[in-house]
């Protein structure tokens, strides 16, 4: 993992001090509430339905022990006990007091971490695949470049007061477990034909109210270049991208009515003009950084044990907690261990203090002191011995932690929606709750297999409905709650946007759709196909055909 | 039926909270002052402001209001769930936890 | 309102001339890309000096070509939000090497005179009751910079190399 230096550590203490002078001059009334919210949220401070809100970074998903523990305690010390895993790599605190979040940052230095431009138009926090380091079929660490666009994006004194904000992900794998394609910039490390390491960038996707997935504008770029070639790009929008009208001053818009190629030509001149000059980083400090993600210290012996295939052979719980939550690992002997956060009829990516300092201790004694965070709301052990499993997973029990249904339906994506959100529309968390009790056997989910849900509570599509295999948005009619459904949507490599079916359910029918969704799908599917792959076969017209029959 | 109360945040906590009728704040809905024309709101907003200048609150505005058994009421679901607190919550912390408001606890 | 320029409050003697004014007889002014298109031969006739405010999103490619010709480039924040003018400032100063005052004006408020120093300005024309302790304070609030601009501040990849520290 990478470790601050006296220069990383020195920044995140002045931010800080910043940060309270900045909240100094709001009490004291030298700063207007107009001019303070800009600051708070530069910060990731928002003022939300409740109470003030607060969005600490985790960049590129990934947690030391120490830092896990400083999650809870923070929980603890300033919140209500517990916290929010977000889609971006990110937790949210739900009741910080404005004049005690200058001493909660202080605390979080300490353990190297902020909430530096977690809000605001700025460059967000960069995110990537939740398995780096861990997986066979990853060219590079994508970690590695993750942090070097972290420290090149914190404070940048150009790209602070963009359009709109901006995402950037990066994966190293062919199979795309950072939702690239709907981020303001993907990266895809890969080879090329000359056995070369570099980037395909892709820009301009999103969900939002104008969902777009991203185009490719370079396949290939040289390593070495990419600070310059994202600094062209970014300034291309800068000053092109729309500002006057906030739904359409994201970049997917600039690139949507320019035209990839004309938008990926405008960066290129602008490259040329930039792309050898001090902006790129010199081969030592790229190996400096690189170092940090060296591979842990593996035991290459590791190979399982016969207990552990005793175990699974024993124990059922156990080995179906294994099958839908552990991975393969780059070596062999290893796994990679998936926590889920979704418990039937628990608050999807929420967890508590005391399951924080668990996943902690479970990390610090079995996974090289390594958590990651996904997108899709829950935590990960990267690497852990395989005969260590079962102790791993009997210390999850106890916390509440092992549930087994990661890719499953009750897997959900979900957005804290209308309970938390000033911007909701709709609840999203007790529509979860009411699909994941309807669904809450587990042999049952295993049975329908791999499907993604995912719930937003407005169009501005946190909850990313847009890109679940079945996606459900909340709306307001009339005031009352009601979900429109879309099918069909991916966030992986086919990265596609889903179809919405007919008119919005209320909430009391939105589990019964999307039962009739499922079955449908159940009286369908061929031998072996998953969801998805039956919904591409068939089209929607079947789905559309009995949701809309019987409701 | 003209029903209105004035709620904000309180600037240093960002506690929810309601204007009464002695001009001070509470966090509880049923202390609101309702106003119920719009010249008595015209005053309250006047109120609320002052308070925004003051710093002692942030974004006051008007919420439609029932009072319903001697008690406030929000009109909307989302003044509602303001009032209340998440109808969902992982913690078992709440204001005035008292019916619904049921903590729901992981699993 | 007052200007700041290298630190300290400065008795401004530039005229902010508004597309309608007539031109005045003497002293230096600032004009917009609009007049500086429309009267060049005019306002070079004069003999005063020359400065030229550019509007957020007018394009700095519009003046490269007489950017000798200016003692004072001012870019325009309509609103502090707005950010466009951070870009403007680097390519003049970096990419078309402009070595006069680069004013910001408009809305230009104390939590933005940091990036915008980084990014080339060096004259601030700030809000009354801005205090240059105030301003100091600003632009040296934070002195660690990953991003090198052209401005003389050494960032870190740079201190790095001068002191390598390996990783653990």
């Amino acid at each position: 993992m990478y470790r601050y230096d006296e220069f990383d550590a020195a920044l995140v203490t002045q931010r800080v001090a910043q940060f309270r002078d900045q909240v100094d001059r709001r009490m004291k009334g030298t700063l207007s509430e107009d001019e303070f919210r800009p600051l708070r949220l530069m910060n990731g401070l928002y003022l939300q339905l409740h109470a003030y809100m607060l969005r600490v970074a985790i960049p590129y998903g990934t947690l030391s022990s120490v830092q896990m523990r400083m999650l809870a305690h923070i929980a603890r010390r300033y919140d209500h006990g517990y916290g929010h895993f977000t889609t971006r790599q990110n937790i949210q605190y739900n009741w910080p007091k404005l004049v005690e979040v200058p001493d909660l940052l202080d605390e979080l230095a300490t353990v190297e971490m902020h909430a530096i431009q977690t809000s605001g138009n700025c460059i967000r926090n960069v995110t990537s695949d939740p398995y780096a380091g861990a997986v066979a079929d990853e060219v590079e660490d994508p970690r590695i470049w993750g942090e070097i666009i972290r420290q090149w994006s914190t404070f940048h004194p150009e790209f602070s007061f963009l359009p709109r904000k901006f995402k950037i992900a990066v994966t190293g794998s062919a199979e795309d477990r950072a939702a690239i394609r709907v981020h303001d910039i993907g990266l895809r490390i890969h080879r090329n034909e000359a056995g070369e390491v570099g980037f395909e960038v892709m820009v301009g996707g999103g969900q939002g109210r104008t969902p777009m997935i991203a185009k490719t504008i370079r396949a290939f770029l040289p390593k070495a270049h990419l600070l310059s070639y994202l600094e062209a790009i970014l300034r291309v929008y800068n000053l092109m991208g729309r500002r006057d009208n906030k739904y359409k001053a994201r970049i997917k818009i600039l690139v949507h009515e320019m035209g990839a190629e004309a938008f990926a030509d405008q960066v290129e001149a602008e490259w040329a003009e930039i792309k050898d000059g001090p902006v790129d980083l010199p081969a030592s400090e790229v190996a400096r950084i690189e170092n940090y993600f060296a591979p842990p210290a593996l035991d290459t012996a590791s190979n399982g044990s016969a207990d552990y295939a005793l175990k699974l052979k024993s124990d059922a719980a156990f080995a179906a907690w294994v099958g839908s939550n552990v991975l393969g690992h780059v070596q062999p002997g290893y796994a990679i261990a998936n926590i889920s956060l979704k418990p039937v009829g628990g608050v999807p990516g929420d967890a508590t203090a005391e399951q924080m300092d668990v996943v902690a201790d479970l990390a610090a004694r079995y996974s090289h002191d390594e958590i990651r965070v996904t997108y899709e709301q829950n935590l990960v052990l990267p690497h852990v011995r395989r005969e260590d499993l079962y102790a791993v997973w009997q210390a999850l029990g106890e916390a509440k932690l092992d549930t087994a249904n990661i890719g499953l339906l009750g897997d959900m994506i979900v957005c804290p929606g209308l309970d938390y959100c000033s911007l909701a529309n709709a609840r999203s968390i007790p529509v979860s709750q009411q699909i994941s009790e309807r669904f809450s056997d587990p042999e049952r989910q295993r049975k329908i297999g791999k499907l993604d849900i995912k719930i937003s509570g407005c169009i501005n599509a946190c909850g990313h409905h847009h890109v679940g295999h079945i996606g459900i948005l909340g709306v307001d009619k009339r005031g009352k709650e009601h979900y429109q459904i879309t099918l069909g949507g991916k966030a992986n490599q086919d990265a596609a946007v889903g179809a919405i079916v007919g008119p919005a359910f209320a909430e009391t029918d939105i589990a019964d759709a999307v039962e009739t969704v499922v079955d449908t799908y159940l009286d369908l599917r061929a031998d072996g196909e998953e969801f998805i792959e039956t919904l591409g076969r068939v089209g929607i017209a079947p789905f559309k055909e009995t949701l809309y029959a019987t409701h | 039926m003209f029903e209105n109360v004035i709620t904000a945040n309180r600037l240093d906590d960002g506690t929810v909270i309601y204007l009464t009728r002695e001009s001070l704040w509470s966090p509880t809905l049923a202390d609101a002052w309702v106003a119920e024309d719009e010249d008595e709101a015209v005053v309250m907003m006047a109120a609320g402001e002052n308070a925004e200048n003051k710093g002692i609150v942030v974004g006051a505005y008007l919420i439609a209001a029932e009072v319903l058994d001697d008690t406030v009421v929000a009109v909307r679901l989302r003044e509602g769930i303001r009032a209340d607190g998440p109808t969902r919550r992982t913690d078992s912390v709440s204001v005035d936890d008292n019916s619904e408001q049921a903590h729901v606890p992981l699993r | 309102m007052p200007l700041i320029k290298d630190g300290s409050f400065v008795t401004d003697p530039w005229i902010r001339l508004a597309d309608e004014d007539a031109l005045p007889e003497i002293g230096p002014i600032i004009v917009s890309l609009t007049r500086w298109v429309a009267a060049r031969d005019a306002l070079l006739a004069r003999g005063w000096p020359l400065g030229i405010c550019l509007a957020s999103g007018e394009s700095v490619e519009a003046i490269t070509g007489d950017l000798d010709r200016f003692e004072v480039v001012a870019l325009e924040f309509p609103t502090f939000m707005d950010g466009r003018s951070y870009s403007a400032a680097r390519l003049l100063r970096e990419r078309h090497g402009f070595s006069g005052e680069l004013r910001a004006v408009g809305n230009v408020l104390r939590d933005q005179f940091l990036f915008l120093h980084r990014c080339g300005f060096d004259a601030f024309e700030v809000r009354e009751g801005e205090t240059v302790s105030g301003w100091l304070q600003a632009v040296a609030a934070l002195t660690v910079w990953y991003q090198p601009t052209g401005d003389a501040r050494v960032t870190v990849p740079q201190l790095r190399q001068l002191a390598p520290i390996a990783a653990e």
